[in-house]
């Protein structure tokens, strides 16, 4: 390894001071540059250069000591070079350059250098070992550490761990994979009621429920095999004493070390008490307080699944008679027992085995279904009996009541029936019953239903249908039998041009606003719609005249409403004819008299509307303010056309009193000119009706 | 960042399982590590060529970043990843050029962490404690962190040759942010990072043989290592290799490929 010595340009050998100045430097880069050395640089170079004069030092010394250099090997290693490559690169620097700094070239020398190098790698190899195994040492030091500390959270950890095990109230079981138990907490014990001695003869299957044992077995298989990690779920178990535990279970698997199943854990929170309450919430949403039957929410349902395993069904709809009069009267504890007397017969009469269903719907009114299937029951002798068993009165105090029920009755064959649609038409066929008197029942009728509902669907669209402006204000002349032709006044009356049914006259619109709450804003619409028609017409037309609603007549704002559409179209008040129900003012009602006698006083024409024969209608007559009478339209044509029958002649005798009275008469309903002819021939003075009305109105006053 | 196991359950000690820090200490020539992992070292530095070269670069590297915030006036220091205490020591450095500089040393892994805390019994100044470095709030409110260093003051945040061990799906920048957000104007970042940019198939090599380990390695590019530092403002020269970075000495440098594996760079957080 020994090159030729290193040498200037002109091959002599460099002064001593140079080579070593050049190996220092050249020794440091290769010991900076095979291991890291935290230091500058400049310190590095410093500690190569007392290790080179160390060496040197060596060499040089008399006696010969090669020993010392070992020393120096040493010194490198705690230096810090001692990288994989820090010797290697050592030895090749030093071989070139040592001999020229041990002094003058012989074989002495070379033998010298020699030797210094060996005791050098050697002092090098027993520093890197003894450093290696401080290091080790160190480093197992550390590892010991490493786990006495991990022991020691260990060990705290599995304290916490028993501690939270021992006083938790969720009974947590470890399981093997076959099932038996490895260990138990005390919430578990008392949970299932079994001793841990108990416990280990036993498996954790044994304590589900039998109900659910099937499908828990399985969950449990699936984490055993490592189809599931965790589960969540509620579960039945089994108490040693054969009591259910509805329990929250949440099952995991354990694994070992390798990652293979090793345990299962399974917590359980007995959520018992919490399931009994649920039920009995459940039971309370779903059950009448009172009387402990089924409500609504719940016979809904019950209808359903009764429509759907069935082939026929007859649903009673029944409402307690009178039973506002019994709680008014003698108190509503009386009339509750009445209310639970009712449900318990009921009850009696259709047991819930029997495929029957009783409910109460709230209120006085009860539903029993009845899966008759097997063959209609005898509904009369059904009704007959339910009303002989609450005709029995019972006493309370000294009151005896006795109860009876009317029954609205629906009778079909399930196919495609629904629970909604059975109800309605109960309660539809209750409401028609219920008209007829008490202890009435009836039988559902289709026809009827449907004709009910047509009115009620074609009711129920008459809020769109005005605001659409399919309902408009008509008017009808009223004309004078006398004088030919002459127009007396102009009627204002409600049309309704519907898409479907086509027109409905002014008295069906009327009835179905009514029905569903349209009647005062209507009757006000039509009343003010007639004041600006009256305007439009001018003065010198016919008065326009409202026939009043029994509402609007007895309406204590009827005086202000009619005197703002007057100052609104700035009419003189004898351009509006205000006709009173005739009902009304024989009745001697005080509101509908009030408003009659303002008006007429202010100005405004009125007369009474819908007249009759009776006795009543005659006697009211000489209250009017203003004698004018129109009779109704029903008399109209019915009359003309039996100028024979005993309503005709009666008709020519009071228009004969009424005309003896300075009374006006006015017929209605008149439709043909015959008709028209036997009234002028009667002794009236007026007549309105289709015949009239297809005339048409005079010029001048035609429709807008 | 929820962790599935309570703090409680204490991580195990398993020195059959190689650790990327002990494997580091081998490559740097220390003699703190155990049999399996001088098998795993070996095995890295078979795969990629240059292996001893590119740990010392790194070390280096860390020394200066070090001595470039001490002169810059950071006192305090916080070392993520630190792994085995071997040859120059944040704390070394730091005290040897300002006495009263402190350093706080993270690792996950227990031996690495029981170690420094043996190394630095008697110094009241430098301390270490276990904590992932996903768990940054864990970290910087734990007891050692804050009765060491005063988060409103600029501290050295020190993540070198570590953010190679985050996968993507742990979010880097999210997690380098979290530490962001807490620290002082005028903090210092230091991070180093394996690339795959200038010798990919070794590189490759040795991503293979690490993600047998429990520490595998994932290489950043250029771009990738350069986000890390947003929010923070690089001092020059920028993210470049190690050996590039400032070089003050012989040492600090290299000839071969070996000086571009690790990409490093510094960045004040204004």
């Amino acid at each position: 390894m020994r090159r030729p010595p290193t040498g200037g340009p002109d091959g002599q050998r460099q002064p001593e001071s140079a080579v070593r100045d050049r190996l220092v430097r050249d020794w440091s880069v290769a010991m900076a540059t095979s291991v890291f050395v935290p230091v500058p640089h400049e310190e590095i170079e410093r500690r190569i250069a007392e290790l080179v004069d160390a060496l040197v030092g060596v060499l040089r010394a008399e006696p010969f000591v090669p020993d010392a250099a070992a020393r120096t090997g040493g010194d490198l290693v705690r230096a810090g070079f001692s990288g994989q490559t820090s010797l290697s690169r050592t030895l090749d620097l030093l071989a070139d350059s040592l001999p020229d700094l041990a002094g003058p070239t012989s074989p002495e020398t070379d033998a010298r250098v020699h030797a210094v190098l060996g005791c050098l790698v050697t002092g090098y190899v027993q520093a890197t070992r003894e450093l290696v195994f401080e290091q080790q040492e160190g480093v197992k030091r550390a590892l010991l550490r490493a786990k006495e500390q991990a022991e020691r959270d260990l060990w705290l950890s599995e304290a916490r761990f028993r501690e939270v095990f021992g006083t938790s109230a969720v009974g947590v079981a470890v399981t093997d994979l076959d099932g038996g138990f490895v260990e138990v907490n005390r919430s578990l014990k008392e949970i299932v009621g079994y001793t841990g001695a108990e416990l280990t003869d036993r498996r954790l299957a044994d304590l589900f429920h039998p109900d659910d044992a099937g499908a828990l077995t399985e969950i449990y298989r699936r984490l055993r095999d490592g189809k599931s990690e965790r589960v969540r779920e509620q579960w039945r178990l089994l108490r040693k004493d054969g009591d259910t535990v509805w329990s929250y279970l949440a099952v995991c698997l354990l694994r070992d070390a390798e990652e293979e199943p090793a345990y299962l854990v399974t917590m359980v929170e007995d959520i018992t008490d919490l399931h009994l309450l649920q039920r009995e919430l459940r039971k309370q949403a779903l059950h009448d307080a009172l009387t402990g039957l089924p409500n609504r929410q719940a016979l809904v349902p019950g209808l359903e699944r009764m429509v759907a395993g069935s082939d026929g069904i007859t649903v009673l709809q029944l409402d307690v008679d009178g039973l506002g009069v019994v709680n008014e009267g003698l108190g509503h504890g009386v009339g509750d027992e009445v209310l639970r007397r009712v449900a318990r017969q009921l009850g009696a009469l259709f047991p819930a085995d029997r495929a029957a269903l009783v409910a109460r719907l709230g209120g006085d009114q009860f539903v029993v279904a009845v899966d008759h299937s097997a063959g209609r029951p005898d509904v009369a002798a059904l009704v007959g009996r339910i009303n002989e068993e609450l005709a029995e009165p019972v006493y309370h105090g000294e009151h005896g009541v006795a109860a009876s029920v009317s029954v609205g009755v629906v009778q079909r064959e399930t196919r495609g029936a629904s629970a909604g649609e059975l109800l309605r038409a109960a309660d539809n066929t209750l409401r028609r019953v219920k008209g007829q008197g008490k202890r009435q029942w009836g039988l559902f009728d289709p026809e009827r239903d449907a004709r009910d509902r047509a009115c009620s669907a074609l009711a129920a669209g008459m809020s769109g249908a005005w605001e659409n402006g399919e309902i408009r204000v008509d008017h009808q002349p009223v004309v004078s039998l006398r004088a030919d032709g002459e127009v007396l006044a102009v009627e204002a009356v409600l049309r309704w041009e519907h898409p479907d049914v086509g027109e409905v006259s002014h008295e069906r619109c009327l009835a179905m606003a009514e029905s569903v709450g349209l009647g005062p804003p209507i009757a006000k619409w039509l009343l003010r719609e007639a004041g600006e028609q009256a305007r439009a017409w001018g003065e010198l037309a016919p008065a326009v005249g409202v026939a009043l609603d029994v509402h609007q007549a007895t309406d204590p704002d009827l005086v202000g409403e009619v005197r703002g559409v007057l100052a609104e179209f700035g009419l003189a008040p004898e351009r509006l004819r205000l006709g009173f129900p005739t009902s009304v003012l024989r009745e001697e009602n005080d509101d509908a008299w009030d408003n009659l006698r303002v008006l007429t006083g202010l100005g405004v024409r009125t007369y009474a509307h819908g007249f009759g024969l009776g006795a009543v209608d005659l006697a009211c007559v000489e209250e009017l303010p203003q004698p004018v009478v129109e009779f109704t339209p029903e008399l109209g044509a019915r009359v003309a056309r039996r100028p024979d029958s005993a309503l005709a002649r009666i008709t020519v005798d009071a228009v004969s009193v009424l005309g003896g009275l300075g009374v006006t008469v006015i017929a209605g309903g008149v439709e043909s000119a015959e008709d028209a002819d036997w009234w002028r021939s009667a002794g009236a003075d007026g007549a309105w009706g289709a015949h009239f009305a297809a005339r048409g109105l005079p010029q001048g006053v035609d429709a807008r | 960042m929820v962790n599935e196991r309570s703090s409680w359950v204490p991580q195990g000690v398993n020195v059959e399982l190689p650790s990327a820090a002990r494997v580091y200490d081998y490559l740097l020539g220390g003699g703190h590590n155990f049999a399996a992992d001088r098998q795993l070292a070996e095995r890295f530095a078979t795969a990629l060529p240059g292996s001893r070269d590119i740990a010392r670069l790194n070390r280096a590297f860390l020394r200066r970043a070090v001595l470039f915030m001490v002169e810059r006036g950071v006192d305090q220091f916080l070392d993520v990843g630190s792994g085995i205490p071997t040859v120059g020591n944040v704390h070394e450095i730091a005290q040897a050029a300002n006495p009263e500089a402190r350093v706080v040393y993270v690792d996950n892994e227990p031996v690495a962490v029981a170690h420094s805390q043996l190394i630095l019994d008697g110094n009241d100044r430098a301390g270490a404690l276990q904590e992932d470095l996903r768990n940054p709030e864990e970290i910087l409110d734990h007891a050692v962190t804050r009765g060491l260093l005063d988060l409103d003051r600029p501290v050295g945040l020190l993540m070198v040759g570590v953010f190679h061990f985050v996968p993507e799906d742990w979010g880097p920048r999210a997690l380098v942010d979290r530490y962001r957000s807490r620290l002082a104007s005028g903090s210092y970042l230091a991070l180093s990072h394996f690339t795959a940019d200038s010798r990919p198939v070794e590189m490759a090599a040795m991503v293979e043989v690490m993600s047998r380990s429990k520490d595998p390695i994932h290489p950043r590019t250029r771009a990738e290592i350069e986000a890390l530092f947003t929010g923070f403002e690089l001092v020059e020269p920028g993210v470049v290799s190690t050996a590039d970075w400032r070089p003050r000495a012989p040492g600090d440098g290299a000839a071969g490929p070996e000086r571009d594996q690790i990409y490093a760079g510094v960045a004040r957080l204004p």
